[in-house]
């Protein structure tokens, strides 16, 4: 069992050396001399020359290589040519706002999630089941920047309700519930927007795992030992059913830093995604290489975390030697 | 056949479900035609309208004119007729996920079928740079490809594709496993057939019955990952339309030609719950009935 | 005059532990050795697990054997390579249990059986329909059947079915791996009297595979016991089965309730206790504990199979104390 944990995590790591490696050579790749990766192509010559030395850009690859990663492991991604600071720093700024966005996110639907699977749970093969069902259909179907277009439209646009972009207004004082109500008010659309899809996907994994834990057997034979309804409920089923909803945080823990992309982008949200999407019409190679790493290496912690909670819970997994 | 001998056979067809199957068996049995529907109308775009979806209009008289009955989706910026250009954009779009998910199930059924039925040391490598491939956020890096190289409209489609025959590798794989060790593998086996011939016409046949549900699903999941990437800019290239960049097009102006936006992203919330209604109905078609 | 001869065959499944190989200290065929002459049929009885179908998957190399050595008609098939064997494949062909399993459930009944003819012996065209058809005739089935697919017959018209498929190629010997457990009564029969039909027709040795004592009484030539991948005894049917050695073999033939005609023994003890073989170490002779001439030896050693007359082998250590002491208490 031991074994396989470790199996797991070398090849997570190597995963994550590949994607450091096949950054670098991205670079490489990429039309133009590699070094106005790291320079502002405004500059003079000459001194373009000498700064490439300095950067060992006329190093042999390997060494260049090494060092890179180096730099890379130890958080320092270079320069960003738009906002002409280091680009950790830029991530550094960027990395809270996104998670504020997304954790509120992830809170809510994982509450809708469970309520909505489980009440369809309970309800299925009735046509309130069967219109759930199709409703997350439905929601799955809709491409999240469209959404997001049209919710501002009408909230933002033609109601006024609610603000369209930037997580604060200019014009509120100090007060801490003053800005709490405020950031609240921004949060409001662009958690709809990226939660309604994900409430969605939980909802059918919970009603899954729920209506898994309810043919089984042993709710059954509690059922026949004359156990008290509810007693069965939270004891047994509740506590069974849940469980797997653990193994989600592993899944959606990529979508922390990375899932609200284009959502930041549209709402002018000032976090980790919008930057990338400006890196990416700016050509700012820097940034784009250092968010699409990070955001790789949170997906391969989040399929390992995942992969792991899920077989510390269900002791089939663990006790049969894969 | 007479309406009424149709009507018999659909009745029979659907007393085998129960209730809840019963509506998902209507829904895909319904999305089948809306989708046909619009699959006719954009291959036959040309035919459709009579305003081509490139043409600029006077750029006066005719930009962002509200929907009409001359232009039953209103006109854009340039004065191009939006009815015109989702449809054919719709062309575009549908082919382009056509192509990708084409591409990625053949690669993968090929790649599940010869790992499991090679098993051992061949199987096992095989599954381990399969794991590799899949832990592989492959996304970024497309998005990191696409955004450096900007390649043209046709590059995406073998990139789309090289990043999505991993899942159903997976599925064939299990499948293959399964049917390996079935006796008629055997019995053909000790004829002394070569395991080409096997895995062609045994093996494969009989072990893709998943792969179909889940093309349906991976369409619509190319079409909305393709409207994402033509949004951004990254995907189809202007002035061809894709639904990704008439919605982008329409993104300045949201207030006062609402439009634009809407009528493409309508397209394709219509267009994946089709595909996924026809998926859940053929998952239910081909699972096992009580 | 043999056509197949096994010798010393031995395999193992070997558990894993992770990547550390455990080797089994159970051994699913230890030392094996069976000869089958042409045209008989030999009957391989054995309770469940004790290795019987590993047997039949290891003659036509559908399974790798460890050690040991297979001729097939004097020429040995474990060494040849894959490509050598291909050949030899189509004369060694196997019966399955489950018919229904055992058939492409996609294609229709004629192409199952059209296709080891086209691939194989190239026979195609008018040639083809007309093999078929006397295939059919053969096993005697409704020609109608040939266009229906394989859930569309009952089990004993496709055990049939996979008699004439096994026909094809014009075997040699035909493994049948239980064929009849999934039938009834009658179509057991059917089976059985088809089986007896082929062997005289064609000079056909076939390997039945049971766990039947019924089955065997009434159609197999030799009989050999497996017991934990050991054959313990290999009897002919014409006089021996008054003379059954083995202890263990007595009690197998006593629970069949065939106490009428051929298996009635003479020296049959009615106190002896079945007893599950698999639960037995396998350091010894099987029956040790039972046997009312056990020695030391006996729980020490594993018996070899010993020559008591020509066509009847037994492994024990003392055959000859065995008969002897049967004259003197069953007299």
């Amino acid at each position: 069992m031991k074994y396989y944990y470790f199996k797991r995590i070398l090849l997570s790591v190597l995963i994550i050396w590949g994607v450091l490696t096949l950054t670098f050579f991205l670079i490489r790749v990429a039309p133009g001399d590699p070094s106005l990766i790291y320079i502002d192509p405004g500059i003079e010559p000459n001194i373009v020359n000498q700064i490439r030395h300095q950067m060992g850009l006329d190093q042999p690859l390997y060494i260049q290589y090494f060092k890179w990663l180096k730099q890379f492991l130890t958080g320092n991604f270079g320069m960003s040519f738009m906002h002409k600071r280091p680009v950790s720093q830029v991530l550094a700024e960027a990395i809270p706002n996104t998670l504020q966005l997304t954790v509120a996110v992830f809170m809510i639907q994982i509450i809708i999630g469970i309520i909505v699977g489980i009440y369809s749970a309970l309800s299925r093969y009735t046509k309130k089941d069967s219109f759930i069902s199709s409703f997350s259909i439905f929601l799955y179907s809709i491409p999240g920047f469209w959404l997001a277009l049209m919710l501002i439209l009408i909230f933002s646009l033609k109601l006024g309700w609610l603000p369209s972009s930037h997580m604060q207004s200019m014009d509120i004082g100090n007060g801490f519930w003053e800005v709490f109500a405020d950031r609240i008010e921004h949060l409001i659309l662009p958690v709809i927007v990226l939660g309604l899809p994900l409430s969605a996907h939980t909802s059918r994994f919970v009603r899954g795992s729920f209506i898994d834990v309810f043919t089984q057997d042993y709710i059954r034979a509690a059922y026949a030992y004359g156990l008290n309804k509810r007693k069965i409920w939270l004891k047994y089923a509740l506590k069974n059913a849940l469980l797997p909803i653990i193994t989600l945080i592993g899944m959606y823990l990529p979508f922390l830093l990375g899932g609200a992309v284009i959502t930041e982008y549209i709402f002018s949200w000032p976090g980790m995604g919008r930057i990338t999407v400006e890196a990416i019409f700016a050509y700012d190679y820097p940034i784009i290489l250092a968010s699409t790493a990070i955001a790789a290496v949170a997906v391969v912690i989040g399929n390992l975390l995942s992969d792991i909670l899920y077989r510390v819970i269900d002791p089939r997994i663990r006790n049969s030697n894969t | 056949m007479s309406l009424k001998n149709r009507l018999n056979i659909i009745a029979q067809y659907t007393e085998n479900y129960t209730g809840n199957d019963l509506l998902n068996q209507k829904l895909a049995i319904t999305s089948v035609f809306v989708l046909l529907v619009i699959v006719f109308a954009s291959v036959f775009s040309n035919v459709l309208t009579h305003f081509s979806p490139l043409e600029q209009g006077n750029l006066i008289t005719s930009r962002y004119l509200e929907p009409s009955f001359n232009h039953p989706f209103g006109t854009d910026k340039f004065g191009r007729d939006v009815f015109s250009r989702v449809l054919h954009g719709g062309k575009i779009s549908l082919s382009i996920a056509s192509i990708v998910v084409l591409l990625s199930v053949v690669i993968g059924v090929l790649y599940g079928a010869i790992s499991g039925y090679a098993g051992g040391f061949i199987d096992n490598i095989m599954m381990r740079i399969l794991d590799f491939l899949l832990a592989f956020p492959l996304i970024f890096l497309l998005i990191a490809v696409v955004a450096i190289f900007s390649p043209g409209t046709w590059f995406l489609v073998p990139l789309l594709g090289l990043t999505g025959w991993m899942d159903t590798a997976r599925l064939v794989r299990a499948e293959v496993l399964s049917i390996k060790e079935r006796d008629y593998i055997l019995a053909v086996k000790g004829f002394g057939l070569s395991n080409i011939y096997i895995l062609i016409n045994h093996v494969i046949p009989n072990s893709i019955t998943p792969v179909f549900v889940s093309i349906p699903l991976k369409i619509g999941e190319v079409i909305l990952l393709e409207s994402a990437l033509s949004f951004l800019g990254i995907g189809v290239q202007p002035p061809t339309p894709s639904w990704g960049n008439i919605i982008s097009d329409g993104q300045d102006v949201l207030f006062q030609a609402w439009w634009v936006s809407f009528f493409p992203g309508l397209l394709i919330v219509i267009t994946v719950m089709c595909f996924n209604f026809i998926s859940e109905g053929l998952r239910i078609s081909y699972s096992p009935k009580k | 005059m043999y056509t197949l001869k096994i010798e010393n065959l031995t395999k193992s499944f070997n558990g894993t532990q992770g990547w550390r190989r455990k080797h089994s200290s159970k051994p699913a065929l230890n030392n094996v050795s069976i000869k089958i002459r042409c045209g008989e049929i030999f009957a391989l009885i054995g309770e469940t697990g004790s290795g019987k179908s590993t047997l039949a998957k290891c003659i036509p190399r559908i399974l790798d054997a460890d050690s040991g050595k297979i001729y097939f008609k004097n020429k040995e098939i474990l060494q040849l390579s894959e490509k050598e064997f291909r050949p030899v494949q189509p004369k060694i062909q196997m019966i399955y249990q489950n018919s229904l399993l055992a058939f492409n459930p996609r294609k229709r009944i004629y192409n199952a059986l059209s296709e080891p003819l086209k691939r194989i012996r190239k026979i195609d065209g008018v040639d083809l329909q007309k093999y078929i058809d006397e295939l059919f005739c053969i096993v005697e089935l409704d020609h109608d059947l040939l266009d229906r697919f394989p859930h569309e017959l009952s089990g004993g018209q496709l055990q049939r079915v996979a008699v004439a498929r096994a026909l094809t190629t014009e075997p040699d010997i035909i493994i049948a791996d239980e064929p009849t457990s999934s039938l009834d009564a009658i179509h057991k029969n059917q089976i059985l009297l088809l089986f007896k039909k082929i062997q005289s027709q064609r000079n056909l040795s076939i390997l039945l595979i049971t766990h039947d004592l019924n089955l065997v009484a009434r159609i197999a030539d030799r009989i050999a016991v497996l017991v934990n991948g050991q054959i313990i005894e290999i009897l002919d049917r014409s006089e021996q089965f008054l003379t059954v050695i083995h202890p263990y073999t007595r009690n197998l033939l006593n629970s069949t309730y065939l106490n009428s005609g051929l298996f009635q023994l003479k020296n049959s003890n009615p106190d002896f206790d079945p007893m599950i073989a698999s639960h037995i170490s396998r350091k010894r002779c099987v029956s040790a504990a039972q046997c009312h001439c056990s020695t030391a030896k006996c729980n020490e050693v594993i018996p070899e199979l010993t020559e008591v007359s020509e066509s009847h082998l037994v492994a024990c250590h003392f055959p000859e104390r065995i008969l002897s002491l049967d004259r003197k208490i069953f007299r």
